[in-house]
């Protein structure tokens, strides 16, 4: 047992080394971190001799406390630390003290004051980062001080640490020492994960991209503000804005692409696939403050004649890319609409009865070039959480659902602005 | 098309640049001076044109504001230093703009025991209300009124030779000669404005391919506010310096306007004095806060309520109630305290600058956006000159008083 107890690694920075024979090999300056079992652990120390940058492995570590740490070197025993190595690997004050990360549970950004490390099966694990006030005043160098003025002054400063289990760093070299954090970051609602996107810069932006999968991406890209949106879809190789782009709901995409230069956007509509890129190009083709740019090719369409059961499995087939599947339209084969039947209907009468019968015939619509705030004054009049839109042959075009409108009545809600 | 897009922060940014202690420094600079400081403008202009540059390119390509770069580079005691440094000298240009804001309304007959009170208040409003956006741009509209002193410098009809002249250096060393020129560098290129203007860049988003029309926007921005700041100058010197008159208050000040209004001079330059005073007076603040919880980790965010980002809030309410604070203090000459303001900007702005190339030459940091050796030299030398004149600020005030 090298180590009792918890640390602070701003603790052991600056405190000297020595070897058997009790002399200084040099002082801690930072820490070689590589992921562990659980817990990321530290591999070794660099210490600082003169002008030289020694490795210390953490093997050859006997005792380690608050005021030096003892190993079992004899003198001049300790290996030069090479220039590679350091470019390498992940060192703790370097590449993670000062940095930005993400606090899950808080689902906001803060900055790593300090690391808790303890030890855990004879290895030394990152356990915590401090992201308060008390972690900024240990690295200004207060001191501990067990004199009961001190403490009392203290007491009242709140202590601020981060499981590692609840952080995800954004240093493209340090995610890969996140825990089993995928699972909790990809369980954040959108808008959260939305927030985190809007406040770190891009390189940031790209890691966390990577750790949270494109479909959660897609998620939380239509919940950050427009100018973040594009800038962020802008900044990805086409492959991946065209992945992306695909899992998100037509109407939000072709927002976006409508926001880009056209060569870039024509270049990500190419590598989408064509079902995906017909809807898209459909929409863009509408002013964006009309009925036709405010629509969403994603609805459900089936026939009169059917019944509810045939009802029932159609949308079981296609919930997987479909959203909008509580409310169907009924439409003729000219994509003329008959009527709407909600999911309520469907579940409150027997399986064998024709569509046609339990529609409502009262459809409200709206044509495509008609002004956002009409639509909206369609929607409230009438109580509908979505409104068709028909384009010039009175065709079923889109609809407009109910979140939409909402941004168009409270523009500012959506606005997420960094500063 | 890109660059209309791109027009912004470099824009707002130079002409907060002209706030009431620019106003003051460029009038008594030349009412006391004639001339003769024009080279010192001259020069000024291409370093803050440079430096500007230099903080735009930092936002771009890093995505993060200052504070946040120091943070992340030289850890958390320089960031206390530099925080330190920057928040006095932010709270200083505090002070000479609501000096601004009490001169100027005590030329519409106001005491300042009651304008400042009641500006405060607005003030403060005004950014819990969380429209200080349009505020901004408001004022950046009236900011038209600077060219008011082009218009008067053409019509005091001032001697070309003698213009000409003031571009060759000369220089002083009495100590209110080197207060002045430090304050001079110190109002063009302010370390607020590093803060301000690269935390304005970050949020426009701008993309790296388009970092040239952004670089260009700095450069036009710089040039636009020292060539108002010239004809200050030039204004104030011609009617001012040529009848000896030197500048004690505001309506001294004034005086320079004389030539294109008439006896209105006063209530023009009141006018355009309290619009940059205040200007200046809502950014400053909301900039401070900023910065610092940007470098410290702490919740930040105009939107956002009291109750959620604490010490945010703290920090401007603070910086804004010590600036209105000081000015109310009995006796005090207005127009010095925005002369002297000014100087302890100057003074401070070499470590910022410092601070500024260290991380702009990092490789890690900038990748191929390093600064070039050019600009490594004009900015060093811009540094190392206000050092110089700082020591001999010191030396030769030490002599005074011995």
């Amino acid at each position: 047992m090298k180590f009792q107890g918890e640390i602070f690694l701003s603790e052991l920075v600056n405190k000297y080394a020595v070897d058997a024979g009790g002399e200084k090999i040099g002082e801690i300056k930072d820490f070689l971190v590589a992921p562990g079992n659980i817990f990321p652990t530290v591999k070794g120390f660099v210490l600082k001799s003169g002008r030289r940058f020694l490795h210390l492995k953490w093997e050859q570590i006997e005792l380690l406390n608050r005021n030096f740490t003892l190993c079992k070197l004899k003198p001049g025993e300790a290996e030069e630390l090479s220039r590679e190595k350091l470019v390498q690997d992940t060192l703790a004050v370097r590449d993670i003290w000062d940095k930005q990360i993400v606090d899950i549970n808080g689902a906001k950004i803060v900055r790593v004051n300090d690391i808790k490390v303890r030890e855990i099966d004879g290895n030394l694990a990152l356990i915590g980062v401090d992201v308060g006030l008390r972690g900024l005043l240990r690295r200004l160098g207060m001191k501990r001080n067990n004199g009961p003025f001190w403490k009392k002054l203290v007491r009242n400063i709140p202590y601020d640490l981060i499981s590692w289990h609840y952080i995800q760093p954004l240093e493209p070299r340090v995610t890969q020492l996140s825990l089993t954090v995928p699972k909790e970051l990809v369980a954040l609602h959108p808008s959260d994960i939305a927030d985190i996107l809007t406040q770190i810069p891009q390189d940031n932006q790209e890691s966390l991209m990577a750790t949270i999968g494109i479909d959660k991406m897609a998620e939380a890209i239509p919940e950050m503000d427009e100018k973040s949106q594009v800038a962020l879809v802008e900044s990805l190789d086409t492959e991946k804005a065209a992945e992306v782009l695909e899992a998100m709901a037509p109407d939000d995409a072709a927002d976006i692409l409508g926001e880009m230069p056209e060569k870039r956007a024509e270049e990500i509509i190419e590598e989408m696939e064509d079902e995906e890129a017909e809807d898209v190009k459909e929409l863009m083709q509408h002013e964006e403050d009309t009925a036709g740019g405010l629509m969403t090719t994603d609805y459900l369409c089936i026939k009169s004649q059917f019944t509810v059961a045939e009802t029932l499995s159609f949308i079981r087939r296609n919930a997987a890319d479909f959203d909008n599947i509580y409310i169907l339209y009924v439409s003729d084969d000219e994509e003329h609409i008959l009527g709407t039947v909600t999911i309520h209907d469907l579940f409150l009468n027997p399986e064998t009865t024709p569509v046609n019968r339990i529609m409502d015939h009262r459809v409200k619509s709206i044509f495509q070039d008609s002004s956002g705030m009409e639509a909206a004054r369609i929607m409230a009049k009438y109580n509908l959480l979505s409104l068709p839109v028909l384009d010039e042959e009175n065709k079923l075009g889109g609809i407009i659902t109910v979140d939409d409108i909402l941004e168009v009545l409270i523009p500012s809600i959506k606005k997420r602005k960094r500063f | 098309m890109i660059f209309m897009g791109i027009l912004g922060p470099g824009f707002i940014t130079s002409t907060a640049d002209n706030d009431a202690g620019g106003i003051a420094t460029y009038a008594i600079a030349g009412s006391q001076e004639g001339y003769s400081l024009l080279w010192v403008l001259l020069l000024i202009t291409f370093s803050l044109g440079i430096i500007q540059e230099m903080s735009s390119r930092m936002g771009i390509v890093t995505g993060q504001g200052l504070a946040g770069l120091i943070r992340e580079k030289f850890g958390v005691r320089w960031t206390f230093l530099a925080m330190l440094l920057m928040l006095f000298a932010n709270i200083c240009a505090i002070i000479s703009n609501f000096s601004g804001i009490a001169a100027s309304m005590e030329i519409f007959g106001v005491s300042r025991y009651i304008s400042l009170p009641l500006f405060f208040v607005i003030i403060l409003w005004l950014l819990i209300k969380g429209t200080y956006r349009i505020v901004e741009k408001v004022f950046l509209l009236s900011s038209l009124f600077y060219f008011s002193y082009v218009i008067s410098g053409f019509m005091a009809k001032p001697e070309l030779s003698k213009i000409a002249h003031g571009f060759i250096p000369s220089f002083k060393t009495d100590t209110g000669y080197l207060v002045l020129v430090i304050a001079l560098i110190g109002t063009t290129i302010t370390p607020w404005m590093q803060f301000y203007l690269q935390s304005s860049i970050v949020e426009k988003r701008i993309k790296l391919d388009h970092i040239r029309y952004s670089s260009a926007e700095v450069y036009i921005g710089a040039f636009f506010t020292d060539f108002i700041s010239f004809f200050i100058i030039i204004a104030t010197a011609a009617t001012l310096f040529n009848n000896g008159i030197r500048i004690d208050t505001a309506e001294h000040a004034a005086l320079a306007l004389k030539p294109l209004v008439g006896t209105y001079c006063s209530l023009l330059f009141a006018i355009g004095l309290l619009n940059a005073s205040l200007l200046a007076a809502t950014i400053l603040p909301v900039s401070t806060s900023y910065a610092i919880c940007e470098a410290f980790g702490w919740e930040s965010g105009i939107n956002k309520k009291v109750k959620e980002a604490p010490i945010f809030f703290s920090i401007f309410i603070f910086t804004t109630a010590l600036g209105a604070g000081v000015v109310l203090l009995p006796k005090l000459n207005l127009m010095k305290v925005m002369l002297l303001s000014q100087t302890v900007n100057g003074i401070l702005l070499p470590v910022i600058l410092i601070f500024m190339l260290l991380i702009i030459n990092d490789k890690k940091i900038m990748g191929e956006y390093c600064n070039s050796l050019t600009r490594n030299i004009i900015t060093y030398l811009t540094a190392a000159g206000l050092i110089i004149l700082t020591v001999f600020l010191l030396f030769f005030s030490m002599k005074d008083l011995l």
